[in-house]
């Protein structure tokens, strides 16, 4: 298939300097740096866990069950003595990890149909609209319930649940972006010469809805977040021996009274985690040209 | 106006018909033999076939489709399955204990986001605007039912002023009433308080540097006034939408609340009937569940009509 050269190269030349300004307006956020540099090391925390926790998560001790936190174990002990600050550490890895899957599961399910409903337009389009309305017209937790009940709960079940929530905002960006970038004058032009639809949605709509994309990912990464823990904490999540920080806060309910310690690092874990994704979030949106921000 | 209502009410029966598709095939979605997994492990082949024949599972899709959708019409949700109650009349029982917490969590997120959202936007940049900016940020970020068990520790269990859990209707006692909302309230009131101050701060920013701000403070009106009078008059109006698309969200929150503080509304229904397996029961929550938000979008969506003429149909 032979493509013509020079409309591809300049777009290609546009979206790299695009992309050198978007990295230089990013660099000067300074609280979304301090955010991702947070996220990276959670996650780098989460990774090399078995190294980095000061106790084996498993590893019960039932002479010393709900401790307050002393220099031995600096987040106390849960009720069978395990140390919660490892136990903490272990759950960074469901969380993060669900939080991906969600997100990763709302991109398969938004994207493709925003794409095909902003170029085709039409009946197609007026369909999937229906849908996505329909869709967001069900309050979010409880159609997570739904999902759950019917799937059977688990952790993956849960997330699956959470994806399909999300879904409708990737749909609506996609199809939007699409939408505006199918007006171009260098699209139409890319067409008028016989390029593929494939080529024009790999060149020129993918390039351009990336950015507001990352944008939305972050945000939700957050949001995914606070529904897994929302949903590991009513049981409906992470099921054990797998434990995710809202599951550590679901079962320190239980001695609230007695050791306070149990919800409050696993809760302090996913507030600061969540605002870490929505800052970064907020960095990225001020670190867009005004032309995209203007669509957000 | 009329026509715009009526305009209003007619979108909505597309909706609705999508949703009705979208709850009937939850049953569809069954991994394996529905029968078999509504039944429970520990089942008996009778019990599997009454279930069976009790749902219609061996008809084809679209009768089953039919069949429900006309029940719902009429009102019958079914039976469930955990305690062979009518599903409609569980949830009419359940239904005042959820509409009251969502409606005090409305109002303490509007008591909380209107002068917050006021002060921050009519002073950018200052210190306070700055707090006001990081506590919505954190509001949105702690999850709810953290706030809610901190609230519990520190009012119930600490100090014991306000009651841990359960529920008194309004009609019944207002005063025991309010003190066993309040906390649930705050807890699900506090993150649509923050999504709300984010709004209204921007609004007003907007509304405050525009002409008719600087002539009203030209002609010598007192500050008060115009902050009040034209600045928040104009900046509320976006704020009324985004009120409509908090009402899913603070539906959707009771889920976590009710059950956190022991009320017996239709989000703590839907968990335990996730637990005993009640289908029925499930889609019968969902469906309330959209009815009302759709009923508060409506009226969010007449509302709106009737505060700016210009989303009049003409």
């Amino acid at each position: 298939m032979s493509e013509p050269n020079a409309a591809a190269l300049d777009q290609l030349g546009a979206s790299v300097s695009a992309r050198r300004r978007f990295l230089r307006r990013f660099l000067r956020q300074r609280p979304a740096l301090y955010a991702l540099g947070f996220l990276v090391l959670l996650a780098l925390g989460a990774v090399f866990a078995p190294w980095v926790a000061p106790h084996d998560p498993l590893a019960q001790n039932l002479d010393r069950v709900l401790e307050a936190p002393s220099f031995d174990h600096f987040f106390g002990t849960d009720e069978l003595g395990r140390d919660v600050a490892s136990r903490t550490l272990f759950a960074a890895r469901i969380s993060l990890l669900a939080a991906f899957q969600a997100v990763v599961i709302a991109l398969l399910i938004g994207v493709p149909p925003g794409l095909v409903a902003g170029l085709f337009g039409g009946q197609t389009d007026n369909l999937i609209m229906r849908i996505t309305d329909a869709l967001m017209s069900f309050p979010p937790l409880i159609l997570a319930v739904a999902i759950i009940a019917v799937l059977g709960p688990s952790l993956t079940n849960a997330m699956i649940a959470v994806g399909i929530l999300l879904s409708p905002t990737f749909l609506r960006l996609m199809r939007g972006t699409a939408m505006a970038v199918a007006q171009e004058t260098y699209v139409e032009a890319a067409r008028s010469i016989g390029c593929s639809q494939s080529w024009i949605i790999t060149r020129h709509i993918l390039p351009n809805v990336v950015s507001p994309l990352f944008v939305q990912i972050s945000v939700f990464a957050g949001v995914a977040m606070l529904a897994e823990a929302g949903l590991s904490f009513l049981g409906l999540g992470a099921q054990p021996p797998d434990s995710s920080w809202g599951a550590m806060v679901g079962r320190g309910f239980r001695y609230i009274s007695h050791s306070p310690s149990l919800i409050v690092f696993p809760g302090l874990a996913i507030a600061v985690t969540v605002l870490a994704f929505y800052v970064l979030g907020d960095g990225l949106r001020d670190s867009l040209g005004r032309e995209v921000r203007r669509e957000q | 106006m009329l026509a715009f209502i009526l305009q209003r009410l007619l979108a909505l029966v597309p909706l609705l018909f999508i949703v009705s598709l979208l709850v009937f095939s939850l049953v569809l979605l069954i991994p394996g033999d529905p029968a078999y997994m509504l039944a429970g492990e520990s089942a008996t082949p009778e019990e599997i076939a009454e279930i069976r024949s009790d749902m219609g599972l061996d008809d084809p899709v679209l009768l089953q489709y039919a069949r429900w959708t006309g029940g719902v019409l009429r009102g019958d949700l079914g039976t469930s399955l955990f305690s062979d109650q009518p599903v409609l009349e569980v949830l009419l029982e359940r239904l005042p204990v959820t509409l009251s917490l969502a409606f005090a969590a409305i109002l303490v997120s509007l008591l909380v986001s209107i002068p917050a959202g006021v002060i921050a936007g009519t002073r950018p940049g200052s210190l306070a605007d700055r707090l006001v900016t990081l506590g919505a940020s954190t509001g949105l970020a702690i999850p709810n039912f953290w706030l809610g068990l901190m609230l519990i520790l520190v009012f119930a269990i600490w100090n014991g002023w306000l009651p841990a859990t359960g529920y008194v209707p309004l009609t019944e006692h207002p005063g025991a009433w309010l003190r066993h909302i309040l906390l649930p309230a705050i807890t699900l009131g506090l993150s649509a308080a923050a999504i709300l101050t984010r709004q209204l701060r921007g609004a007003m920013i907007d509304v405050m540097n525009q002409d008719y701000i600087r002539t009203a403070r030209a002609k010598g009106l007192a500050w008060r006034g115009v902050v009040l009078k034209h600045g928040l008059k104009n900046a509320a109006i976006p704020m009324v939408t985004i009120l409509g698309l908090q009402a899913n969200y603070l539906l959707g929150g009771t889920v976590i609340v009710e059950q956190i503080f022991g009320m017996p509304g239709l989000g703590q229904l839907a968990v335990a009937s996730v637990f005993t397996r009640d289908l029925p029961m499930i889609q019968g929550v969902v469906i309330m569940a959209v009815f009302v938000a759709v009923f508060v979008n409506l009226l969010v969506d007449i509302s709106y009509g009737y505060f700016n003429p210009k989303v009049r149909p003409q």
